[in-house]
Parts: structure tokens; sequence; C-alpha cells
């Protein structure tokens, strides 16, 4: 039984969490005084930046297949 | 009886009956299973089956699956009511983590045999038929009612567990969960279920679904980790302080506006201080009339008092989370760095902007998340007059410390609809103008 996801698959999945990440840490900022918004917007950003990293490694590992 | 029997009864005692019922519904639901094992183990033959080690070991595989996840489930059930028995007849049924995690884990470990059970039914209604095996009602039927009945029972069993882990959240709610914490867990739950389910049958849409309930879960985790109390909290503390500030500039008949010494005053360069002449119009004071008595409050040199601003603390904070001392920057670093640190890391408005025009500096803050405050600070009229709001106070502070010059506090006006609010200084050599 295989994990029905390969590196490619994950690597798409990555990027447009860490979009989806970074945009909702930017609407976030626009709740800010209008309601109480209890999850801190850095952290969510911070998320979104690791996850982006995260994609950037699986494709460094796609060009390091493509390479050898 | 305990202090939560007596508050909750019914409560206290569904926490041991119910996974103890769980407990009884394993055993009568292994009954309805090891029927049907035995259906397909006799009655098939009679219907031309071929024994083959090839569908025999997956069967098997599965079927030990299931008989073991049913074992684990009245463990865990078990040892969940003795645990809150243990912990009734302790007296402590505050936070029972133990019992919730067992739930949960029994809960997965009943999906889970749920899913062995589709797999194994699916050995029955597929593999089988290529080793020969007829279709018939005469076995179909008395198989398909203890199937029914296995899952009905699982089904129940996941019902009653649901329930019991409902009671333990009620018990909990007697204290604050953070709902930022449960939402994640749920979502964790949630999305190591579908996982389970898209690594089962090999949907990769699951398996996206799947990943993307982990991931907002572990991002919920992380970004509302943080305590967080109401907003109404930061006026009920700070307000005694400063209703004891306006008696006191009340009782000295302190009339001018408060002026924030810049470090040149005083002997720790880091302190934050304000002063407040007893005259409306009065000038400032020389350095050497405070230089040194800057703990004090009332000075013989001069004619006004020395405070620690409201916002003195506010301002030490945004100095850590700006990661420098103000006395060590210009205006136009403050300009710069103060809103990103009110804005993005202290998240208090949604901006912030300093505008300098000669010898005034006026602040504006939109949609500043204190905003609450106000209502009753204004009520202090010395205070929010003379020496403004915590904020105002601690942007003065800055403001002096960063310029290295005199910072009068001249107004602070919140914007009728209340999103904005407006402060205003002002600097240096202006402070004896009218």
């Amino acid at each position: 039984m295989d994990f029905p996801l390969n590196l490619w698959d994950l690597s798409l999945w990555l990027a447009a969490s860490s979009i989806l990440l970074l945009v909702t840490s930017e609407v976030l900022l626009e709740l800010i005084g209008r309601d109480r918004v209890r999850v801190d917007r850095m952290r969510v950003r911070n998320a979104g930046i690791a996850v982006a990293i995260l994609f950037l490694v699986t494709i460094a590992l796609r060009i390091l297949e493509a390479v050898s | 009886m305990t202090p939560m029997q007596s508050q909750n009864p019914s409560v206290s005692k569904a926490l041991v009956i119910l996974p103890l019922s769980v407990v009884g519904l394993v055993a009568v639901s292994v009954f309805f299973y090891l029927r049907l094992d035995t259906i397909v183990h006799t009655e098939l033959y009679r219907f031309e089956l071929e024994f083959s080690s090839e569908w025999a070991e997956k069967y098997w595989a599965n079927s030990w699956l299931i008989l073991g996840s049913l074992v684990g489930v009245a463990l865990v059930n078990f040892v969940s009511a003795m645990y809150m028995l243990a912990r009734y007849r302790a007296r402590n049924v505050q936070r029972p983590w133990a019992a919730a995690i067992l739930l949960v884990i029994g809960i997965c470990v009943a999906a889970a045999c749920v899913a062995f059970f589709n797999r194994l039914e699916s050995i029955v209604h597929g593999d089988l038929y290529r080793f020969d095996l007829q279709f018939s009602v005469e076995w179909a039927i008395p198989y398909w009612v203890n199937a029914r009945w296995f899952l009905g029972l699982i089904g129940l069993l996941l019902a009653v567990d649901c329930t019991s882990l409902i009671y333990v959240i009620k018990i909990w709610a007697i204290e604050n969960i953070a709902r930022e914490k449960v939402i994640a867990w749920l979502l964790l739950l949630a999305g190591g279920g579908v996982l389970f389910l898209a690594w089962t049958y090999g949907s990769s849409i699951s398996a996206f679904a799947g990943l993307g309930f982990i991931l907002w879960g572990l991002v919920m985790l992380y970004a509302g980790s943080k305590r967080y109390v109401e907003e109404s909290m930061l006026t009920t503390l700070i307000f005694p302080s400063l209703a004891n500030l306006d008696r006191l500039l009340e009782d000295l008949d302190c009339r001018g506006k408060a002026l924030f010494l810049p470090p040149e005053f005083l002997s720790d360069f880091e302190a934050c201080r304000a002063y407040i002449s007893v005259e409306k119009s009065g000038g400032p004071p020389k350095p050497e009339h405070i230089r040194g008595k800057e703990n004090r409050v009332l000075l013989k040199e001069a004619s006004g008092v020395i405070v620690e601003p409201p916002g003195a603390e506010l301002t030490m904070l945004l100095e850590k989370r700006i990661g420098t001392s103000f006395t060590r920057v210009d205006l136009q670093f403050l300009q710069r760095e103060l809103p990103k640190a009110f804005v993005e890391k202290l998240q208090l408005a949604k901006n912030l902007q300093i505008d300098v025009e000669r010898s005034r500096i006026r602040v504006t803050i939109n949609d500043f998340s204190l905003m609450g405050m106000y209502e009753k600070i204004s009520s202090l009229v010395r205070v929010y007059s003379q020496i403004g709001s915590p904020v105002a106070s601690a942007i003065g502070c800055a403001l002096a410390k960063s310029t290295g010059e005199l910072v009068s506090f001249e107004n602070e006006v919140v914007s009728q609809r209340g999103r904005y609010l407006t402060i205003e200084y002002r600097i240096g050599s202006a402070l004896g103008e009218k």
C-alpha cells in the first residue's frame, strides 16, 4: 500500500499552502481592532514562510534528481 | 461525595458508566464478528470456495487487526473508567487529561476497526469470487445480518465514546479552554483520520485534505498558543493607579501639561519620567533641578512634580520588541520602526503614523485594539488632559528619548466612530511659545 501522493504532488500542495498561510496572515491584519482575533498573525506568517522553504527544498530535490 | 459529584452528579457517573458500557458493546460485537468469521470459514466452502493462502493471509491479517483493535477499544475504555473512578475517590476531577486522551484513542481505534472491516468485506465480496466462490443468499443473508449487527454495534460504541468525550469537555468547561486549541486538536484528529483513510484506499484527494487539516491544526496550535485576556481586564487593572495619579494631581493642584523628560534630565538614561508643573503655563525645568532626584515626587527647586508616566513600561516593551534603546536612535528611526512594533509585533493597531511638522508631532493610530479603555480613562480629567493615556505617555517617552529634548503632551483625541486616535506633542524649543 503506497502513499497516494508523490514528491511533485507534495511540492504543489506546499506551494499552495504557503500562499494560503501568507494571505491569511495579511487578512488577519485587517481584523485587528475590529474583532477579537486570538491568532498571532506573525506566527501564521512565520508558518507560511516555513512551508514556502519546504516547498523550495522539494524543488531543490527535484533539481538534484534531474541533474544526477 | 466529591465537590464535582455534588455539582454535577450525572456527569460524574456517566464518565464511569459510559466507558464500561463500551466494554460490553465490544464483547457483543466480538460475538457477531466471530459468527461472521465462522460463516466464512465453514459455510463458504460448501459454495465451492477453494482455500488459498493468497486470500487467507490477507483475510487473517485483517481479521486479527479487527480483533486487536476491538480489544484495544475495550482496554482503553476500561482504563478510562477506572481512571475516572480513581479520580473521584481522590476528589480530583478538575482536568481529566488521561480520560480525554484515552477516549480519543478509543474513538480513533474504533474508526480504524471500521476501516479494517471494510477491507475484509472487499476480500469476501471481491477476492473470494476469484477462488470459485458461488454467490447464494443462503450464506450471504446470515453474513450480511452479522456484518450489519457488527457495524451497528461499532457505530453505537463510537457514539457512546463521543458522548463520554463531551462529558469530559463539560467538566473542563469550568476552566478556561482556548477555543483555538480545541479547534487545532480537532483538525489534527480529523486530518489523521482522513489521511489514514486516504492511505487505506489510495485516494490522493483525501490525502490532500488530510494533509491540509493537519497543517492547519499545527498552525492553529502554534499561532494560537499565546495567552490572551479580555480587553476590559486591562482597563480594570490600570484604572486604580491612574485614579490615584489623577487624585495626586488634583490635590497638588498641578495644572501644567506633562513634559516627558529626555535622558539629559535623568541619572538613569533608560528611565522614563514626566514633569508636571503646578502652573498651567509653567516653563520647562532645568536638568540640574531634576537629575538625581527623579525618583522623588515633589521638587523643591522647581514648582512641579515628577511622575513615572502610565505608559513607561509600554515604552520599555516597545524598546524590547524593536531591539534597541530609544536613547540610541533618532526621530526618523522612530517614525520608521514604531509603526512596525505597534502593528506587526504587538498587533495593537492596524496602522500608526508619526507626522513631524516643525516642532509639532502628531501621532495617528488607526483601529487601535484597546480603544475600549478610553471610555473609562476619559473620566479621569486630570490624567487624560495633562499626561494622556498609557499609550500617549509611552509614545511621549519614546519621543523624548529619541530626540533628546523635552516633549510636551498637548492633547489626545478619539474620533467619533472610535477608529482613529490622534495624539499631539510639542517638542524642544517651542515649549516656551504659546
